[in-house]
């Protein structure tokens, strides 16, 4: 059984193709191809043609995969995943050398700039891929965690527009209180 | 020509992203991955991330246990120019009084360090946070879970 190609549309109306097991990995694409309403094109408004491929990439990857292996036996397998799910000690180490594979392959898929950060939080959202959206939300916060705030600014080109009067509230932490402290 | 460009560099500006751009369910989902600390850094980098903690109810769930870390850390983030003349107690009152009054009273869980601060604090979040569901105080490696009507 081949499987069925689909074709996506940008928001600047650019088509794309992939396959119904790639699409699959997008929730919102396997509710829209289960529906029925599959009327050759899929028109994809929030997504540019600047990452619809960088997000096809993601679910060639993982599609028909959904975190394990075993859907894979649907046959849409398609040349990135040619293990079959025999459940023997000759899979456990397949398995690990696929993780090991998956995770190399993710940092390299994971290497870009800012821009795209954004574009791909945003579309993994939309389109409900759940992989992905853990992968680049992690990923910013790994760009956030155990920063100070100048850090946090300079990390994602953040000016400061607090008020000087805003500015003295964001003192966390003044050694005298000016008023009277709730507590008391 | 100037004119030109100026309006170009404007563009690009308006046009560049901004981390609260994105939609508080992308928010929360990232907020949610920071502990406290991060939480207080980010929420005063600048004006569009201070609403976006508050809306995205970052400060709901306050763990104090890493105290010793969280106060070290945040004399040197958040005191103003003498961080040595803070005392701890204003250290931890400091913090429980900006996350509380930015939580919009939206605290629903609280874990306390051992510490001689626990019962006036419990006071004060309990009249901020109504919703607060409970309170746990760590006592020398355990938990005491208990509900906020106990006091």
């Amino acid at each position: 059984m081949s499987s069925t190609k689909i074709f996506l549309k940008s928001s600047d109306d650019k088509t794309f193709e992939i396959d119904e097991t790639a699409a699959r990995a997008s929730e919102t694409l396997k509710n829209i191809i289960d529906g029925g309403c599959l009327d050759g094109v899929i028109p994809l408004p929030n997504v540019s043609s600047n990452i619809l491929p960088k997000v096809i990439e993601y679910c060639k990857k993982h599609g028909g995969d959904n975190g394990s292996s075993k859907k894979i036996a649907n046959g849409g397998v398609d040349k990135d995943k040619e293990i079959l799910p025999d459940y023997d000690e000759e899979e456990d180490k397949r398995e690990k050398v696929r993780v090991d594979e998956l995770k190399k392959w993710e940092e390299e898929y994971m290497d870009f700039d800012q821009q795209v950060l954004y574009d791909l939080m945003l579309a993994a959202n939309y389109l409900h891929i759940k992989g992905l959206l853990d992968l680049t939300v992690e990923k910013a916060a790994s760009m956030i965690r155990g920063r100070t705030p100048d850090q946090i600014r300079e990390n994602f080109n953040i000016n400061s527009d607090f008020t000087p009067e805003e500015e003295e509230e964001m003192i966390l932490i003044e050694d005298e209180w000016d008023d009277e402290w709730a507590f008391d | 020509m100037t004119l030109a460009g100026d309006y170009k560099q404007a563009e690009e500006d308006v046009s560049r992203p901004h981390l609260s751009d994105l939609s508080n369910d992308i928010l929360i989902i990232i907020f949610n991955k920071l502990q406290l600390l991060d939480l207080l850094s980010i929420s005063i980098t600048c004006k569009s991330l201070h609403e976006a903690c508050s809306d995205c109810h970052a400060f709901s769930v306050l763990d104090f246990r890493i105290w010793k870390t969280i106060s070290q850390v945040a004399r040197l983030r958040f005191v103003g120019p003498d961080p040595h003349s803070v005392s701890e107690d204003r250290i931890f009152d400091c913090i429980l009084n900006f996350v509380v009054f930015h939580s919009l009273g939206c605290v629903s869980t609280i874990i306390f360090p051992n510490h001689s601060w626990v019962p006036h604090a419990i006071v004060y979040v309990k009249q901020s946070c109504p919703n607060i569901k409970a309170f746990h105080l760590d006592d020398e490696g355990e938990y005491w879970h208990g509900r906020v009507t106990r006091y």
